[in-house]
């Protein structure tokens, strides 16, 4: 086999190479903009959540601790977790943490106020906030805790989706952290750093079709205020730590919308962009690692809640079956995988492309963690393929919850016995296949989007993708194997 | 801008003690009146583990971490309007009282479901679980005792 040994020299990062298209939805709609610059915008969309998410705290423990009667098992994890996954990952990027009531009162003794704006010089801003402003370690200003948090939930998975007071003790310990954290540390330091759920959407938010910067980088660069971070009389420092004149990818960006408000330039706008071909490129092995994680654990979720295999979820089901062995063995084989076995499997790959392409001058490293983001898109559409029988086969439980949502034998709506209907259940193998495939087709795009900005030889490029690919190719005929036999 | 804090600051307190004072409204107040007036009204949660007809109120915080206590009768007065609210804590359970040919009813898991009746005449009823739902099964049963004028006369 002929190999291609000449050296290669890097390009400049892809997303400056090649920008794609791009749809400005505040110069065409320009009430978007004054809806979100108003200062109680984020504040009058946190409220109801606020409310439901009490309710679901106060429904996990003292209402039925049968989950399918209970709304916050029926709610969180068959609607909110499919609308999460489905539609606002892939469409709306990070909207949820525009929403999220998890760092609302963490915010609000920060800042001392709901709505307001203080100024003041609290170091790195010019705003005034409480509490101790402490900066979060440098070692631990990434993912990682994120990927182990979200891997040991992920574990007591059984539990935690079908336990009312398991759910809320987990919500209510994640409520505390952001609290406490938020009083010792500075900004978002919870949603940033430790928050399980924030890790994942950080990393499925690459693909969205919609993002926040700002209109005109140079712009920014003549700024002087860097208000978007800093903050202004208008509007809070970033609570995420981000200075728009550099944000090229939607990963750290939770749409609180704060440096709308505060840009005196008036130069940040919401914009639609194309489905996952925008923000290609990952960072750092902790955001590779995560995109094993969620692929790995997509896959296990997929054989012991989807598949005919009793014995593994009687392994992960430990705290009503009691084999404890099992789901040692359980735990064990899916931090592996995750952890171990499938990073591994995709190093192999890149070592093969690197050696296929003849590109040995190409540091190991970069191509890893740039083909890593293949990952990204094959790992959301799996997830949504997965999450698609979820909601068709245990949807009519939201309508029977709707009305009963403690089972305490409350009847709102009149459908408090609405009958447990699968909706067309014979349809998700069918939805199933082509949400998958789009998986993969995006996935090899992703890598071929990636490539093309590393290697500026076609022949180095095709075969820099093959390995790769071919591993995608793997991963979704055992998706597919598992989905339809 | 301060008008507005200070309405947001209270929209947040009318969540944190609306949510509870909501929830204790239906259960106090709005639910007894969807039954008779002066009826006697009983709440039954069913527990496979153990077979147990339970007073207690079963619960996502107290489920997983004790036994509650076991039902054994439940003195009536002759007369009585009784309306049973039947739980189950976990599986499918059936409910009957046979001397009164009341029943059976299915009691889903987390459903709650209504049965009234009269009691009549003085004695002792048998209520049971009328289908095999745990190996406990055959312990799910108790006694409404019903004291009257006279001897047993169901």
């Amino acid at each position: 086999m002929a190999t291609v040994t000449a050296p290669v020299q890097a390009t400049p990062p892809v997303q400056v190479q090649q920008r794609p298209w791009r749809f400005d939805l505040f110069a065409r709609w320009p009430w978007m903009k004054r809806l979100v610059r108003m200062r109680s915008f984020q504040f009058l969309l946190i409220l109801p959540n606020l409310f439901m998410f009490y309710f679901f705290l106060i429904a996990g423990v003292f209402g039925t601790p049968v989950g399918n009667r209970n709304i916050i098992i029926v709610f969180v994890w068959i609607l909110w977790w499919f609308l999460l996954i489905a539609l606002l990952m892939p469409f709306a990027s990070r909207i949820w943490c525009t929403v999220c009531p998890l760092p609302f009162f963490g915010d609000w003794l920060q800042r001392r106020s709901v709505i307001r704006v203080r100024s003041g010089n609290s170091p790195g801003t010019m705003n005034a906030f409480s509490g101790l402003h402490k900066r979060w370690p440098k070692q631990l200003s990434n993912i990682w805790l994120q990927n182990i948090g979200f891997l040991f939930l992920a574990t007591f998975s059984a539990l935690l989706v079908t336990r009312p007071i398991v759910s809320a003790l987990v919500f209510g310990l994640l409520f505390l952290l952001a609290t406490g954290l938020a009083m010792a540390y500075r900004l978002r330091t919870f949603c940033n750093y430790v928050c399980p759920i924030s890790g994942f959407l950080s990393l499925y938010a690459m693909t969205s079709t919609l993002e926040l910067r700002s209109a005109d980088k140079d712009e920014c660069l003549k700024c002087t205020s860097k208000a978007c971070i800093r903050g202004s009389e208008k509007g809070w420092a970033c609570p995420w730590n981000v200075y728009m004149g550099k944000l090229d990818r939607n990963n750290y960006c939770g749409l609180c919308f704060e440096c709308v408000k505060s840009c005196p330039n008036d130069n940040i706008s919401l914009f639609v962009r194309p489905f996952a071909l925008s923000d290609v490129g990952l960072r750092g092995y902790d955001e590779v690692w995560k995109a094993s994680i969620m692929l790995v654990l997509a896959l296990t979720y997929s054989v012991m809640l989807l598949g005919p295999w009793s014995v593994f979820k009687d392994w992960a089901n430990v705290s009503e079956v009691r084999n404890w062995g099992g789901f040692g063995l359980y735990a064990l084989a899916q931090a592996l995988l995750a952890l171990g076995i499938f990073p591994a499997l995709y190093y192999v790959s890149i070592r093969l492309a690197k050696w296929y392409a003849g590109a040995e001058a190409i540091p190991t490293k970069e191509l890893f963690l740039k083909y890593g983001y293949a990952l990204v898109p094959m790992g959301l559409l799996a997830w949504i393929a997965f999450s698609v029988p979820l909601l068709m086969v245990n949807g009519s439980y939201i309508i029977s919850v709707s009305s009963d949502p403690m089972g305490w034998g409350m009847d709102l709506f009149g459908t408090a016995n609405f009958p447990w209907k699968p909706l067309w259940p014979e349809w998700v193998p069918y939805l199933q296949v082509p949400i998958l495939l789009c998986g993969f087709y995006y996935g090899v795009r992703a890598l071929h989007k990636v490539g093309s900005g590393i290697f500026s030889d076609a022949r180095q490029l095709q075969r820099s993708l093959l390995p790769p690919t071919v591993l995608l190719i793997g991963v979704t005929v055992v998706f597919l194997k598992l989905f339809v036999g | 801008m301060k008008w507005k804090e200070t309405g947001g600051v209270l929209a947040v307190v009318v969540v944190l003690v609306g949510v509870p004072l909501l929830l204790w409204h239906w259960r106090a107040v709005t639910l007894p009146h969807h039954y008779p007036p002066n009826s006697r009204i009983f709440t039954l949660t069913a527990v496979a583990n153990g077979g147990i007809w339970t007073r207690e109120e079963v619960m996502g915080e107290n489920y997983w971490r004790r036994t509650p206590v076991r039902l054994e009768a439940i003195p009536l007065n002759q007369g009585d309007h009784v309306v049973l609210r039947l739980r189950s804590a976990d599986v499918l359970h059936s409910f009957a009282v046979p001397a009164l040919r009341l029943g059976p009813v299915d009691v889903p898991a987390g459903h709650t479901v209504d049965l009234e009746f009269d009691a009549r005449r003085s004695g002792s009823l048998l209520f049971l679980c009328w289908q095999v739902c745990s190996r406990d099964h055959a312990n799910l049963q108790g006694h409404f005792t019903v004291k009257g004028g006279g001897e047993d006369t169901w």
